[in-house]
C-alpha cells in the first residue's frame, strides 16, 4: 500500500503453488516476486501509454498529451514491506489530470474502452472474484512463466 | 442483463441513465444514476461450449446533496447484494462534470449461470 498509482495485489491463482515450489528448491522467491511485479509494472505503463496516444480518445486527443500523460507512471519500483511486495502502476493520483475519469466515464462522456480494459474490474480481482478483469489473468500467465524460469534457474544451479 | 440492472436501479425512483448518454447541454438532475457495462465475458467452459456470463458492470450515483449521494450509493448496493450482484467495496469517488454534483461509483458483478438461474 501508500503508492500512488494503483496496487497490484499478488494473490494470483496458480502462483502461490509455483511459489512454494520455488522455495521448497531453495530459489531466491524475492527476487522471482521483483522480477513478476516489474514485468507487471512494464507492461501496463506500455499498454497505458499505447491507449493515451490513441486518438479516438475524448476531446479530439486532448487527454493523449499533457497533465494526464505526464500523470503516467514511469519505471516504479517494487517496495516490499515484510513480506509483502507492491508497485506502483497506471496513472499517479497524487498529479493532476484526467485519468479517472477517463477510466469511468462521466455522465456526458463515455468511458476510453481501452483505459477500462486494462483498469477496470479490479476490485473483483480482490474479492477474489472469477470475472477479474481479463488483462490482469493474462498478466497473470506471464507471471507463471517467470516462476517457471526461476525455478528452471534454480534446479539447474542444483545440478 | 441491462433490463434487470436498470430495473434495481429503477427501484430508488431516480433518474437512471447510460454512463455518457447525457449531452452537453442536458442539465444533471439533483440525484440520478448511470451505469455502464465494461465486460461480459463467459464465465467458463465446458465441451467446447460457454458455461455463464459472468456481468462487469460500473454504477456511479451523482448527486447535488453530498450526504444523499453516499447514503444512496450503500443503499444501491445493499440491494444489489441482497439480488445476487457481487458488490466488492463501500465504492469510489467518481468525476462529475458539474461542480453542482459529487459522485460516487460501485464495481459489480453477476455471474449469469445455469445454477443461478435454477436457484432463482
Amino acid at each position: 500500500m501508500g503508492s500512488k498509482g494503483k496496487d497490484l495485489n499478488m494473490a494470483l491463482s496458480g502462483l502461490e503453488e509455483l511459489a512454494e515450489r520455488l522455495q521448497d528448491i531453495g530459489g531466491d522467491l524475492k527476487k522471482a516476486m521483483t522480477d513478476v511485479l516489474d514485468d507487471f509494472a512494464d507492461t501496463i505503463q506500455a499498454d497505458t501509454e499505447k491507449a493515451m496516444q490513441n486518438q479516438n480518445l475524448p476531446a479530439k486527443g486532448e487527454y493523449s498529451h499533457g497533465a494526464t500523460k505526464q500523470s503516467i507512471i514511469h519505471d516504479p519500483k517494487v517496495s516490499w514491506q515484510g513480506p509483502v511486495a507492491s508497485v506502483g502502476v497506471g496513472f499517479d493520483k497524487t498529479k493532476p489530470g484526467a485519468a479517472g475519469w477517463l477510466i469511468t466515464g462521466t455522465p456526458r462522456q463515455k468511458p476510453v474502452m481501452e483505459l477500462q480494459r486494462i483498469f477496470g474490474g479490479w476490485a473483483g480481482g480482490r474479492a477474489g472474484h472469477t470475472g477479474q478483469n481479463k488483462y490482469i489473468k493474462d498478466l497473470a500467465f506471464d507471471a507463471k512463466q517467470i516462476m517457471l524460469d526461476h525455478i528452471e534457474e534454480a534446479m539447474e544451479g542444483k545440478k | 442483463m441491462d433490463q434487470a440492472l436498470m430495473a434495481i436501479l429503477e427501484s430508488f425512483k431516480y433518474p437512471v441513465y447510460r454512463q455518457g448518454s447525457l449531452s452537453d447541454s442536458d442539465p444533471y438532475p439533483e440525484t440520478f444514476i448511470t451505469f455502464w457495462c465494461n465486460a461480459s465475458p463467459d464465465h467458463s467452459h465446458y465441451d467446447n461450449s460457454e458455461f455463464g456470463t459472468a456481468w462487469d458492470y460500473g454504477v456511479y450515483v451523482y448527486s447535488s446533496i453530498p450526504e444523499r449521494c453516499y447514503t444512496l450509493t450503500a443503499n444501491v448496493r445493499t440491494v444489489l447484494k441482497a439480488s445476487g450482484w457481487i458488490v466488492p467495496s463501500q465504492g469510489f469517488d467518481v468525476t462529475s462534470d458539474e461542480a453542482s454534483h459529487i459522485g460516487r461509483g460501485l464495481e459489480c458483478y453477476y455471474l449469469d449461470t445455469p445454477d443461478a438461474k435454477s436457484d432463482t
